[in-house]
């Protein structure tokens, strides 16, 4: 495939021991685990945040960012065959939020009669992981494939100085059954995916109760083979996540937030292919996305979208293909949005292959940047979504709780534009003989009109108004390299690296003008930051470190050595110059390591384990980090 | 020869006593610390409930001649109350407890250090209005920015340079350094006790003279 891709097998998965999709992608070199201030742990993809990643179960996007974040603990992957990650944009097949990359989880489908699969796991913190996937394949040829995950924990604390935990616990149940089913010209594929977790829910003494999430999403597939080289996809999906606290002590300053989104598509796609080499695949769809959610201007909220899409696959010389796709999405509510992609891959000689692909992304506004109404009870500044913003700043000048506007009436008109990223990749792919492979990678994104939040009025009561914009330009660029080594049949290596720039174009403009201020400490005065004094976007490393080493005996005992190692980075812009530079407080770099130790007899295999051996810890800046685990784990497999 | 040099060397003398007397004492700038000037206020958003009442009590005013905190009810030029910084001139905003604008003060936020800001520019200055003050309350707006959760803090923006005409017609300069108590190397925003400015200024008094 010419795209830059990167596969996570079966064989890796299961090696990671854990059964959620943030500790499996934490282990990929260039990708980050960043904790959310909403809560959840979202994925940082080239240096792009959560918002910008798409994630897919079989090629079905998964729902529910409450605040941008897509939380990744909510994903078991024990019924996961593999794990594509595509870096970059990737709109002209999938349209809105391809931005830094997609991640698309393909669901396992047995080639046995019957087969099963089950392990349990206990570790610190009194969490317990159970997960069952059976599959069979009828005498009719029914192949079904049904998975159970059922997770608890207490949580843990890691300031012990208040009544709140840094994790409250919780427990959830995942389950996933999926059929093929293949009628003469005709194959059937559904799924259908039910995620339930209660969570306990704490914001003082007097105020507690707890948190439920429910999610469904249900597919279904059927093609039609019928023609000699031409065949017709029609795929529909339908998902809903639902979020909401409940609070047992309900106090009349504390309003239950929830949050009910649902989404549907439908697609139909043709495929042509035109010789064994080439390929054409041209089709539509349409989405229909609703939301309710507390904080919100209107009740519910709604939005359709139409959109047409074309790929060509072929062959230039015998040693290189290509693809070439392009999409058009339609909107009413904002700009419709065009995007193609390029992509080649040569093969140069028998060890040398290399990659190029040109593509842009896009991301259309949140609800939440168009419709938000949310004013802070504590603080008492408030945030409006764009399109919810002139009637209401209308409402509160007539009221006279508005000082000072800070933005020109012609501020409120038009619409919020999407966000839009072009994204470039060249690669090089390096295999030797003897068992050691190497692969470089270069990439740089443009991202503009990235949406932002500004102040544009003033209450009487001294507080802000903030709404979003379009405002910022940035990129991210740097490079990855990763290499596999066998030293022999026993010992295998894998090395990671990427470097990471990813910078405000508008921020290098200022301080190339000079007009950003720092000081050293609040005792003393004011200077004019320098362009080397810029640090970059907050919560990126420049430097990061994936090693992995695997250790296997003849007689199936193995053990398995992981670090991660992050650069320093920054979190927050303590000098109040709205720009990360060396003057501001950072998070030191750091090394976390992991080891397991495991054996197989017969159907079982039993590991022990220790996450972050060295208990490294930093309760400030990394609440999703516990500290040491120690786990246990048995799997059976028959 | 001789006479006429001695008359030169007279007429030089003379020339040079003369312009001795035209010229004006001028008196040296004043560039000074000041420390915990401390602005209290009563009201606004209380953080357990998030009730809000207005927000009232004293402005602590400062006299820049003076160097110091007065409690004068016109020769004042700039009076702090929480975040909220006026100056004596214009017209009161109308909260509670306001003093009344007695002289001619202004103000601006300049762009720039207390080093490269030399010059007034006398345009951009402002005066109090009953709509709101010369210098914008909020954070992000005027002289400083906000932390929000968990952090809390109001950092003095670096970068922000408030000059000011004084009641009677004079220039100054401030830089606001910090709004702790003692001017913390890492104020707590749960454990600093907050409203005590710690500013340097310069403040030229010579009249007429629009810089430092």
């Amino acid at each position: 495939m010419p795209l830059p891709a990167k596969l996570i097998s079966e064989e890796e998965i299961s090696l990671s021991n854990s059964s959620r999709l943030s500790d499996i992608l934490d282990d990929q070199i260039g990708i980050f685990i960043v904790p959310d201030f909403g809560g959840g742990n979202g994925i940082q993809i080239q240096g792009l945040d959560s918002e910008y990643t798409l994630l897919l179960v079989d090629g079905y996007p998964i729902i529910g960012r409450q605040s941008g974040t897509l939380d990744l603990d909510r994903i078991a992957v024990g019924n996961i065959e593999k794990i594509e990650i595509i870096k970059g944009s990737s709109s002209s097949l999938y349209g809105t939020d391809a931005i830094g990359g997609v991640v698309n989880l393909i669901t396992a489908k047995t080639d046995q009669p019957f087969s099963l699969n089950s392990n349990y796991k206990i570790s610190s913190f009194n969490t317990n992981d159970f997960s069952v996937n059976i599959g069979k394949i009828s005498e009719k040829g029914h192949n079904i494939n049904a998975f159970l995950n059922l997770f608890n924990s207490n949580g843990y604390d890691l300031n012990e100085t208040d009544i709140l935990n840094t994790v409250e616990p919780f427990k959830n149940l995942t389950a996933f059954l999926r059929h093929n089913y293949d009628y003469k010209d005709l194959s059937f594929f559904s799924s259908f995916r039910f995620f339930r977790e209660d969570q306990e829910l704490r914001l003082n003494e007097n105020i507690y109760g707890n948190n439920i999430i429910n999610e469904s999403n249900f597919n279904t597939s059927v093609s039609l083979n019928k023609f000699d080289r031409l065949s017709f996809v029609l795929d529909n999906y339908f998902t809903r996540y639902k979020s909401e606290e409940n609070f047992s002590s309900l106090s009349t300053n504390t309003p239950e937030s929830f949050f009910d989104q649902s989404l549907f598509k439908s697609e139909l796609r043709s495929i042509f292919e035109i010789n064994k080499k080439n390929k054409l695949i041209i089709g539509f769809g349409i989405t229909d996305e609703s939301l309710k959610r507390n904080n919100f201007y209107k009740n519910k909220v709604t939005q359709s979208s139409f959109n047409y899409f074309v790929q060509y696959e072929g062959f230039i010389f015998e040693n290189t293909n290509y693809i070439f796709g392009a999409r058009y999405d339609q909107y009413d509510e904002y700009d419709s949005e065009f995007s193609p992609r390029f992509a080649l891959r040569t093969q140069l000689n028998d060890n040398i292959s290399s990659k190029i692909s040109i593509g842009k992304g896009f991301k259309t506004p949140d609800f939440r940047q168009l419709y938000f109404n949310f004013a802070n009870s504590s603080s008492g500044y408030s945030v409006l979504g764009f399109n919810a913003a002139k009637e209401i700043i209308n409402n509160l000048q007539a009221t006279g709780q508005i000082s000072n506007l800070i933005i020109s009436e012609n501020e409120f008109e038009g619409n919020l534009s999407p966000e839009t990223s072009i994204s470039f990749n060249l690669g090089f792919g390096i295999k030797s003989d003897n068992n050691i492979s190497f692969d470089i990678n270069f990439f740089r994104n443009q991202i503009k009109n990235l949406i932002d939040y500004k102040i544009i009025a003033t209450k009487t009561n001294g507080q802000n108004i903030f709404s979003y914009y379009n405002l910022n330009k940035v990129y991210t660029q740097g490079l990855e390299f990763s290499s596999i080594f066998n030293l022999n049949d026993n010992i295998n290596f894998k090395i990671g690296y990427q470097f990471l720039d990813a910078k405000d174009n508008d921020a290098i403009k200022r301080i190339k003008n000079g007009d950003v201020y720092a000081r050293l400490s609040p005792n003393s005065t004011a200077f004019i930051v320098k362009k080397e004094d810029y640090f970059g976007l907050f919560n990126r490393s420049k430097h990061n470190i994936n090693s992995k080493i695997t250790f296997t005996t003849k007689s199936n005992f193995q053990v398995y050595f992981k670090s991660k190692y992050r650069s320093k980075y920054g979190l927050v812009d303590k000098n109040g110059n709205d720009i990360l530079d060396e003057y501001d407080e950072f998070v030191n770099s750091n090394i976390i390591s992991d080891i397991s130790i495991s054996k197989e007899i017969k159907n079982y295999k039993i590991t022990l384990g220790f996450d972050n051996i060295f208990n490294y810890k930093d309760p400030e800046n990394l609440p999703n980090n516990p500290g040491r685990i120690i786990y246990s784990k048995i799997t059976i497999t028959l | 020869m001789r006479i006429t040099t001695t008359y030169l060397t007279i007429f030089l003398l003379i020339l040079s006593s003369c312009s001795k007397d035209d010229e004006v004492q001028l008196l040296d700038v004043v560039s000074e610390r000041y420390g915990n000037l401390y602005a209290p206020q009563s009201g606004g958003v209380n953080p357990r409930t998030g009730q809000f009442t207005p927000i009232s009590g004293e402005f602590t005013k400062f006299s820049f001649s003076q160097g110091q905190v007065t409690t004068s009810e016109t020769d004042w030029d700039v009076a702090f109350r929480g975040t909220a910084i006026i100056v004596n001139g214009g017209e009161s905003l109308g909260t509670i407890d306001e003093p009344t604008r007695t002289g001619n003060g202004a103000v601006y936020i300049a762009s720039g250090t207390m080093m490269s800001v030399i010059e007034v520019n006398l345009q951009q200055l402002s005066q109090d209005s009953s709509s709101g003050y010369a210098v914008p309350s909020g954070a992000g707006n005027g002289w400083y920015t906000y932390q929000g959760p968990p952090v809390n803090l109001i950092t003095p923006t670096p970068g922000k340079i408030l000059v000011f005409r004084t009641n009677d017609g004079k220039y100054a300069k401030m830089e606001i350094l910090s709004y702790y108590k003692d001017a913390p190397e890492n104020p707590d925003a749960y454990t600093s006790e907050s409203r005590y400015y710690t500013f340097n200024y310069q403040y030229q008094p010579n009249e007429g003279i629009t810089n430092f």
